[in-house]
């Protein structure tokens, strides 16, 4: 089957799986490369996942405009590649008749995309037992481990349980720091998890572009059945963004799950040159009721790895020494570089 | 905020409204020499030299000595640069309420979709004209709401006849300085008179006397042969404002002159459409904004004026930070040069180039030379 692969969590993979074809959702690791010198302003994301996939037998890649690095980055990889790229407009606002008019064009103009890369028009009950099939995999509890059929496609599709399974547990092993995690997408290869478990904490929140935050809302039976393109859209529309404008329904969000999951310290992992998490760094230690740790990232190398080891350990310990790690703290902290 | 020019049309036409881009601070630390401290109350807010100068705009908002605070704050969103997204989401973080439109990335027609041309030479679908035009509407009546009016087409359709006016004198002032020989009015002075095009710096009237003049001064020194630049200056494009207004000044001294711009605000220089309803004429020219679309777009219509105006180099400036300079450049660049085959060179100039001077002098003498050596 024609692989199509995408990193934003706005692009449906309801919608590529109706049409025939198989979504893959790709998180590369982003390498610092230090032979070549870096791009200056370019996110080392976008760059991984345009070289990911311009070096991949991809059918097909989509971007999504959620973010302008990755709007400009389609550009680039669509005049490095041979292989079909689509750019998805993806709205910023949500909550006004415009958004919902353009994601449901935008919709329907991926699907005749898809059948130019060998898919086929999807068929209005099929769509449905897709829509209905992620749903039930997405009602799977998060405490799985992993090695079910289901939570391993749930994995491929959407890659936010991965990160928690990895971190052992998502209810926090007794004696360790409870920490979440917010900002930009976490690659599959990422070596974050590990660096938070040997500073002696869990994640017990992922709240990162590739996390559980980015789930759609549940799709409404009657709603489906009446209109499934309509409800795919307002499913996926109500996606909690830091690209939305107002961004406040994320900031909401994260509010909330960081007081149900009882989250001691929020990491703020977010790459270099991402001005859309780095804006909002100060708003976010104002607003979720736990000290926050900005940390930026360009790539996986070893210096990259120790520094990063280096500024986890050092906020457990301000978790653990200053605020008790068994107790929830409301002073806010930015610890930067 | 963001659009450059289209909302400014739609306000300035409503009574008792004045419209102005915060935008604009992006100069103030430039201009004020840093004694405005822009750049240092954004830094304290997080937002430091990694975004674009544009957080200027952020100090200017806490310091309230810039612009008085407006009584509405109105941002395109969508198909913009991230650094402005963020900087005015920080606004609104701060109490700064703001209406938001939604301005979706210009994109190509489908075969057999209807579409629309665009100011500027451009098509977009009729699918986000539309999308674009409810939006605008959205805003229209939300200004007209704010100032206590009632939102009224007519007086908009006005409006869009009083800024045609004002883009063709700034049209025939552009296509007289390019194109005379020797260049009869500086670079950063026919800068200043493009930026009056985005908002008429909040007065129409002055803006048409400014213009005027500066027509009549420049029609007086071309029939008598006068310039301010030696005749054998080179003929240079230049992509991108400067946050440094100085860089200006350079590329005269080292032997270049300005023919041909594109500051980001194209959208505001080309006439908007007149014959057809006014909402869906703004709404085209907000979808001609170069930065809406794909950067090939934008170097088609870099390689049309250049090639109009007759420029043997293009020089592309960015703006330290801003998303799109990561990766337009080398766009343009290989564009120009495939089709153009001009020299074209990539320069970084941020707010304040005093550090960088020597450096930027020695690439734009290269980008000089090199263009004479070709044209000898």
């Amino acid at each position: 089957m024609a692989r199509i692969v995408y990193s934003c969590p706005f692009v449906p993979a309801e919608w590529i799986e109706a049409h025939g074809l198989s979504a893959c959702r790709a998180l590369p690791t982003v390498r610092c490369d230090t032979a070549r010198s870096p791009q200056a302003g370019l996110c080392p994301f976008a760059r991984s996942f345009s070289e990911f996939t311009a070096g991949n037998d991809y059918a097909g890649i989509v971007f999504t405009t959620a973010c302008d690095q990755m709007r400009r980055a389609s550009e680039l990889a669509a005049m490095h590649t041979s292989r079909p790229v689509f750019l998805m407009n993806v709205p910023a606002t949500t909550q006004t008749a415009a958004a919902k008019r353009i994601y449901i064009g935008e919709l329907r103009r991926l699907g005749r995309f898809l059948k130019t890369v060998g898919g086929h028009e999807p068929d209005r009950d099929a769509l449905v037992h897709v829509i209905l099939r992620h749903q039930r995999m997405r009602d799977q509890p998060w405490s799985a481990s992993g090695d079910s059929p289901s939570a391993m496609e749930m994995d491929r599709l959407e890659a936010g349980p991965t990160l928690m399974r990895k971190a052992g547990a998502t209810s926090g092993s007794p004696g360790t720091v409870r920490l979440g995690v917010v900002g930009g997408p976490i690659p599959d290869g990422s070596p974050f998890v590990r660096q938070v478990a040997r500073a002696g904490a869990t994640i017990v929140l992922d709240a990162s572009d590739s996390g559980e935050r980015t789930r759609p809302a549940r799709m409404e039976p009657d709603r489906l059945r009446h209109d499934p393109v309509a409800e795919l859209a307002r499913a996926y529309l109500a996606i909690s963004s830091i690209h939305h404008r107002p961004n406040d329904r994320c900031f909401a969000w994260l509010r909330r799950e960081v007081a149900a999951r009882d989250v001691q310290g929020l990491i703020l992992r977010r790459y270099v040159w991402c001005d859309l998490w780095h804006a909002e760094a100060p708003r976010l230690a104002e607003s979720v009721g736990v000290p926050v740790l900005d940390l930026e990232t360009d790539g996986e190398t070893d210096a990259a790895a120790a520094r990063t080891v280096s500024r986890i350990e050092g906020f457990v310990e301000i978790l653990v020494g200053e605020f008790g790690a068994t107790r929830r703290s409301s002073i806010a902290l930015v610890a930067r570089s | 905020m963001k659009d450059l020019g289209t909302a400014a049309v739609l306000a300035c036409s409503i009574t008792n409204v004045v419209a102005f881009y915060p935008d604009g601070a992006w100069w103030t630390p430039c201009i004020m020499e840093h004694n405005a401290r822009l750049l240092e109350v954004a830094d304290s807010l997080g937002v430091p030299e990694s975004f674009c100068p544009v957080r200027a705009m952020l100090g200017a908002f806490v310091t309230r000595d810039r612009f008085p605070i407006p009584d509405l704050l109105v941002c395109g969103v969508g198909a913009t640069c991230d650094d402005f997204s963020a900087i005015a989401q920080r606004l609104s973080g701060m109490g700064h309420p703001i209406v938001w439109w939604e301005m979706p990335h210009r994109r190509p027609p489908e075969p057999g979709e209807p579409a629309v041309g665009l100011p500027g030479g451009g098509v977009a679908p009729t699918e986000q004209v539309a999308i674009v035009e409810a939006e605008l509407r959205r805003i229209g009546q939300a200004i007209a709401a704010a100032a206590g009016q009632r939102f009224d087409e007519n007086l908009i359709a006005a409006g869009i006849r009083r800024g045609n006016a004002i883009r063709a004198m700034l049209d025939e002032l552009r296509t007289m300085v390019f194109t005379a020989d020797p260049c009869p009015m500086p670079a950063l002075e026919m800068l200043i008179a493009e930026m009056l095009a985005i908002h008429y710096c909040s007065d129409r009237n002055e803006t048409d006397q400014v213009l005027l003049e500066l027509r009549g001064e420049v029609e007086r020194r071309v029939r008598s042969g006068m310039g301010v630049l030696p005749p054998d200056a080179v003929r240079v494009f230049w992509v991108n404002p400067v946050a440094d207004l100085r860089v200006m000044n350079l590329v005269e001294d080292v032997g270049g002159r300005i023919c041909g711009t594109d500051y980001m605000f194209t959208h505001a220089l080309d006439a908007i459409p007149e014959d057809c309803p006014p909402m869906e004429a703004l709404a085209r020219t907000a979808l001609a904004d170069s930065m809406a679309g794909p950067v090939s777009q934008r170097a088609d219509r870099i390689c049309r004026d250049a090639a109009r105006f007759g420029s043997q180099a293009v020089l592309v400036s960015r703006i330290p930070g801003a998303s799109h300079c990561a990766t337009e450049g080398a766009i343009i660049a290989e564009i120009v040069r495939s089709r153009l085959d001009l020299p074209v060179i990539e320069i970084e100039v941020p707010s304040n180039t005093d550090a960088i001077e020597p450096g930027l002098c020695t690439r734009l003498q290269a980008l000089v030379e090199t263009a004479r050596g070709r044209h000898a």
